[in-house]
């Protein structure tokens, strides 16, 4: 019995299986995923994380979807997203010190980007981000990367669009600073 | 930022195609949202309910409850339920529960004396001091088994007071200096 249970629990986490019954919420959900992985993106600083942080982002929202029933989706599935990568960043820290920048802005050089020399600009701004405090990087990062518009920012994060805005501000004058920094600094 | 709106058109160039690119590779493999296994999911929180701190109070208020109905049954009441032991009698062999009774009891009986009034007090000690002499002294000398207890403790305090140890203690000293 206890090995029959040891099978089929390898067998749900080898080939987890859609429900039917949050296939529809699935479906509702998935016209956002270009944008939640954007999120990710920005917050995880690579492609790979941010698509296992994706995955994790819709397993939570699939699993209590049909239990919120939350009025706005988007904004609902990017809060999750965003508690998601904050949590991964949390774990990291806590297991083995803070992922060294450099390793966050890892860049494949195969990517078209590597080859027409943009490569090294894009690791400074994704530098810079990870550097803002986590309340701008916030507001930075679900503006620029998940697209989202101030009412959507401030419903996401509980806040008022004015403080969306002074936030952002703040966070794009601190970018801006570093990149022009460490850009120039190479330069000269 | 409204000084630099090029500048951070730039910027927001490069985030662009920092997406594009992780958007391509992102498409190139199939994204199948699937919740997680429910087999998987941890134990759910419900099974622990009943530890929730209302219900334990009102499992524990029932469980009271039932006792006490079920020692009335068997009892037949409360008249039947034999006397707990005084106090006085559990505590008679301690030491500190007597020797705290006795302090009550002196503090009970000084009170009132230095409320007397000195005349009233001047008489009573002159009568005290008659019948002492016609039932014979106390011997000073005499064991504290057998002698005045309050006595032997006065004598004690007047030593302590007087400074008796201290020189008894620098006697020696001097005793034992001489003797270096």
């Amino acid at each position: 019995m206890q090995q029959a249970t040891l099978i089929l629990e390898e067998t749900l986490m080898s080939h987890p299986v859609p429900i039917p019954a949050e296939a529809d919420a699935g479906q509702d959900l998935l016209a956002f995923r270009d944008k939640v992985f954007c999120l990710c993106l920005g917050f995880a600083g690579n492609a790979a994380d941010a698509r296992d942080l994706a995955q994790d982002t819709y397993a939570k929202a699939l699993a209590h979807y049909a239990r919120v029933r939350p009025e706005n989706p988007q904004a609902w599935i990017m809060r999750i997203a965003r508690n998601t990568c904050l949590d991964l960043a949390r774990r990291k820290q806590t297991r083995g010190g803070q992922q060294p920048v450099s390793e966050l802005s890892a860049i494949d050089w195969r990517t078209p980007e590597a080859y027409a020399g943009r490569e090294e600009e894009i690791g400074i701004v994704r530098r810079a981000i990870a550097g803002l405090p986590r309340r701008q990087r916030d507001v930075l990062v679900m503006r620029e990367y998940g697209e989202l518009s101030y009412g959507e920012i401030a419903k996401a994060l509980r806040i008022s669009v004015g403080t969306v805005m002074s936030r952002l501000n703040r966070a794009r004058r601190a970018v801006l600073r570093h990149y022009q920094e460490e850009h120039h600094g190479k330069e000269s | 930022m409204e000084k630099n709106p090029k500048q951070w058109h730039e910027i927001a160039e490069l985030i662009n195609k920092d997406k594009q690119r992780a958007l391509d590779d992102f498409h190139r493999l199939e994204f199948v949202p699937s919740a997680r296994p429910r087999l998987l999911a941890p134990p759910a929180p419900g099974r622990w309910r009943i530890f929730r701190p209302a219900f334990a109070a009102l499992a524990a208020s029932l469980l009271l409850a039932v006792g006490l109905i079920a020692f009335w049954q068997l009892r037949g009441g409360w008249s039947k339920v034999p006397a707990a032991p005084a106090w006085d009698e559990i505590l008679s062999g301690s030491f500190l529960y007597s020797g705290g009774e006795r302090l009550a009891a002196e503090g009970a009986a000084e009170a009132p004396a230095a409320a007397a009034s000195p005349l009233f007090t001047a008489w009573a000690e002159a009568g005290l001091a008659r019948a002492t002499i016609a039932a014979g002294a106390v011997d000073p000398l005499a064991s504290v088994e057998r002698g005045d207890p309050g006595e032997v403790r006065r004598r004690i305090g007047r030593v302590i007071h007087e400074g008796a140890f201290e020189r008894w203690l620098v006697h020696w000293q001097e005793f034992h200096d001489k003797e270096a």
